[in-house]
């Protein structure tokens, strides 16, 4: 088993592209099992949402974030425990 | 599009009293379409505040003044211009100020423009109050001329009686009654029916400041605990 950071992608490749998004709402609980691609969590801009998959199979061991909270493109959204060791 | 106009230079100028170095903001929405804080005004409040023996430590036209997101974005982006600065001259309307100012709880900034109205560009330089944001929409009723804003009373039931001959409004001669062009137009589309609905008061119980409103999430339902 190895611990997974799953961190909040690229928003795009513009210079205009936003460098943050607020947490909307986690798809998943601590504890609770998530497939890869599976959604993790709904992200939201000043006119977007979106949802970020999750890019590992494995259980949320930790939510980094709070919803309404505002994180930096490559913060850290969760900590998945993989199945792979 | 929220009408600007910007505030007397002279006024600028007592706003920026005891403070020498500014940085200028602006909004590429409404502000630059009312031309008050567009690239080309931004450039020259620059220049007569230079020529005023101000220094402009930077400027910036923020996308759009009223989205924290940008608003965010652009003060990371010119984060040293802004540091050096005394204030923030902001040329957009009160909620961009608002905006910009809530990310520099330390900064002290200005407001350079004054907020009017909700209004129709009918071309530059010609603004039209059409609508107040009631949240009690007669639209429908009245296909599609507000009277709540564009009849002086406010009248929702028909017009008071004052109107003139040439159907203008008694409290303003200058502007048609709007209950005269109300009639005209369910006239033309054979819609008088309309005339004869009696509305209610006109709500303005949800005119309680400050109005929020925020979109249900999507939240998907509870996943069932698997049976054991």
């Amino acid at each position: 088993m190895a611990d997974y950071e799953v961190k909040l992608p690229s928003l795009g490749d513009d210079s205009d592209a936003p460098s943050e998004a607020t947490v909307s709402f986690f798809y998943v609980e601590v504890g609770e099992r998530i497939e890869k691609e599976a959604p993790l969590a709904e992200m939201v801009t000043d006119k977007a949402s979106f949802d970020v998959p999750c890019p590992v199979t494995g259980t949320v061991k930790r939510l980094a974030a709070q919803e309404e909270e505002v994180v930096e493109v490559g913060g850290l959204l969760a900590v998945v425990e993989t199945d792979e060791s | 599009m929220i009408i600007l106009k910007q505030k007397p230079f002279e006024e600028l100028l007592r706003e920026l009293e005891g403070e020498t170095n500014v940085f200028l903001a602006g909004c590429a929405d409404c502000a630059t379409t009312c031309k008050v804080g567009g690239e080309e005004e931004i450039d020259a409040l620059e220049k007569k505040l230079t020529e005023h023996g101000k220094t402009v430590t930077g400027k910036h036209i923020f996308d759009t003044a009223c989205l924290a997101g940008s608003v965010r974005d652009g003060v990371k982006q010119h984060k040293e211009a802004i540091e050096a600065a005394d204030s923030i001259l902001v040329m957009a309307c009160g909620t961009g100020v608002q905006s910009i100012g809530d990310q520099l709880e330390d900064k002290q900034v200005h407001p350079g423009a004054e907020s009017l109205f909700v209004g129709e560009v009918a071309r530059l330089g010609k603004y039209a109050e059409k609508c107040t944001l009631c949240n009690d929409c007669v639209l429908e009723l009245t296909d599609g001329i507000c009277p709540v804003t564009r009849c002086s009373k406010g009248l929702v039931n028909g017009p008071c009686g004052g109107y003139s001959e040439e159907g203008k409004c008694e409290v303003d001669p200058d502007k048609d009654c709007a209950w005269v062009l109300i009639y005209k137009r369910l006239q033309k589309r054979g819609h008088l029916h309309k005339m004869k609905e009696i509305r209610p008061p006109h709500g303005y119980s949800s005119h309680h400041h400050p109005r929020s409103y925020q979109w249900e999430k999507r939240r998907p339902p509870k996943k069932e605990p698997a049976a054991p």
